[in-house]
């Protein structure tokens, strides 16, 4: 098997010095990897190894850029600048954001749905939606507006074999008030319709449970629930959708569960040590997801003498490091 | 840009400037122009040139589309009722299936 460092990445900070192959730090995307398929975290998380076309996968820009637009939005509205300017402030941000300088031309999308348009006109179309917003974000001790916060907090969950702590970090889109009540918001999309099936794949969620744990702890707020904005991105136009959950009912027991999780990653973790390189465990019922296979399936059918060959050919790597602070 | 759709945009502008205009006449492509316009800022390397001036009508005609596509969807609406009972009584656990294969999950962790 070739070396897998004969390209070094930058380090991950995330990893424990002592047992380099246990992440210590862990968000919800790490999380949710090593839940859906061990094999799965291994290759994406651990080794970082993305599909080429990941690279230009609109879906993933277009959220990200969306994501952008509306931090600085909030940002901008939290600073009593009034909601026009700050739209246009916004989508003059977005615009420059979306031109190619290295080819001279704006970012160009093979997904109709998910282009550089709809997303200019995703974020108009949404603060038209909820221009009389009641939600109200919140203002940090710091004098800060609770916008696009990171966060990083002592899960209480030891690593037996080294004896640190596990940490659970990641990002927060905002923190808001609404009747009295704290919730945590997230923006969802979706080119599907947006009905009740749609926030139930929130609740229960790997994501959501972190961010209402995430709230109560880092932020030392009473987090009631989660609210998602839902946003069904079609090509002739946009809607939208409002949907509350609540996963702080089952905080405790998820908490605990996670002792379940973390356990399994660093058992995994020893036999890495033990055995460099070897494939981890497949949760061989998750290669077909939503329908698609799994990124990685091209590289688990194969036998363990192409399986680097395959990575090296056909995927790229880069870091996911969720101690990173994400900047807009 | 030619002379033909810069003067289109001039009167577009105008138009909008002066409160009386027929938004509904202004199309996709005429909202290009206004794209157009920011991209030869973009292109000549002068983001700093894009002014509220460039940005405003391509706001202001979006909110409009905003408002024609929410009636155009409330005017299909009726038919679409009628028609969703039918599906649902007939396989209803096999579309839960079919939505949740179908979800777009690509996001998840954003």
């Amino acid at each position: 098997m070739n070396d897998l460092n004969q390209n070094p990445l930058p380090k991950n900070t995330s990893f424990s010095e002592k047992l380099p192959a246990l992440q210590i730090s862990i968000d919800s995307t790490s999380l949710g990897a090593f839940k859906t398929c061990p094999e799965y975290y291994n290759l994406a998380i651990r080794l970082g190894y993305v599909l080429d076309s990941i690279y230009e996968n609109a879906d993933l820009k277009w959220g990200l850029e969306f994501h952008a637009a509306m931090e600085l939005f909030d940002r901008l509205k939290s600073q009593n600048i009034d909601t026009k300017t700050a739209l246009i402030e916004t989508i003059k941000h977005t615009l420059i954001r979306t031109w190619d300088k290295e080819t001279s031309q704006p970012w160009i999308s093979e997904n109709p749905n998910k282009t550089r348009f709809t997303l200019i006109r995703a974020v108009i179309w949404y603060v038209e939606q909820f221009k009389n917003d009641p939600l109200e974000t919140i203002i940090l001790a710091n004098g800060k507006p609770a916008v696009e916060l990171s966060f990083r907090f002592e899960s209480g969950i030891y690593s037996m074999s080294t004896e640190e702590q596990f940490m659970l970090c990641g990002h927060i889109d905002r923190l808001i008030k609404f009747h009295n009540q704290i919730f945590v918001t997230d923006k969802k999309t979706t080119k599907y319709q947006l009905d009740d099936n749609f926030f139930d794949h929130f609740n229960p969620d790997n994501q959501m449970s972190l961010y209402d744990l995430a709230g109560s702890v880092v932020f030392n707020q009473q987090i009631e629930g989660i609210i998602i904005d839902g946003i069904q991105c079609q090509v002739n136009g946009n809607k939208f959708r409002r949907g509350f959950i609540y996963p702080g009912i089952n905080r405790e027991v998820w908490l605990n569960h996670l002792k379940f999780w973390l356990r399994q990653l660093e058992l995994t973790a020893l036999e890495e040590q033990q055995n460099p390189n070897y494939p981890w465990p497949k949760n061989d019922k998750n290669c077909i997801r939503y329908g698609r296979p799994c990124e990685f399936a091209k590289v688990c059918r194969e036998n363990l003498s192409m399986r680097q060959k395959i990575l090296n050919t056909h995927y790229k790597r880069r870091v996911w490091d969720p101690l990173i602070t994400r900047e807009v | 840009m030619s002379e033909i759709l810069k003067t289109q945009l001039e009167l577009s502008v105008k138009e909008l400037e002066g409160g009386k205009s027929p938004l509904e006449d202004i199309d996709l492509q005429t909202l290009e122009i206004w794209f157009d316009r920011i991209n030869n800022k973009l292109l000549n390397g002068l983001p700093q040139a894009i002014t509220e001036d460039d940005i405003k009508p391509i706001v202001e005609v979006l909110i409009h589309k905003r408002t024609q596509f929410i009636m155009e969807q409330s005017a299909i609406k009726p038919s679409k009722a009628k028609r969703e009972p039918k599906a649902k009584a007939k396989t209803k656990s096999s579309n839960i299936i079919f939505e949740a294969l179908d979800f777009d999950l690509d996001l998840d962790d954003l």
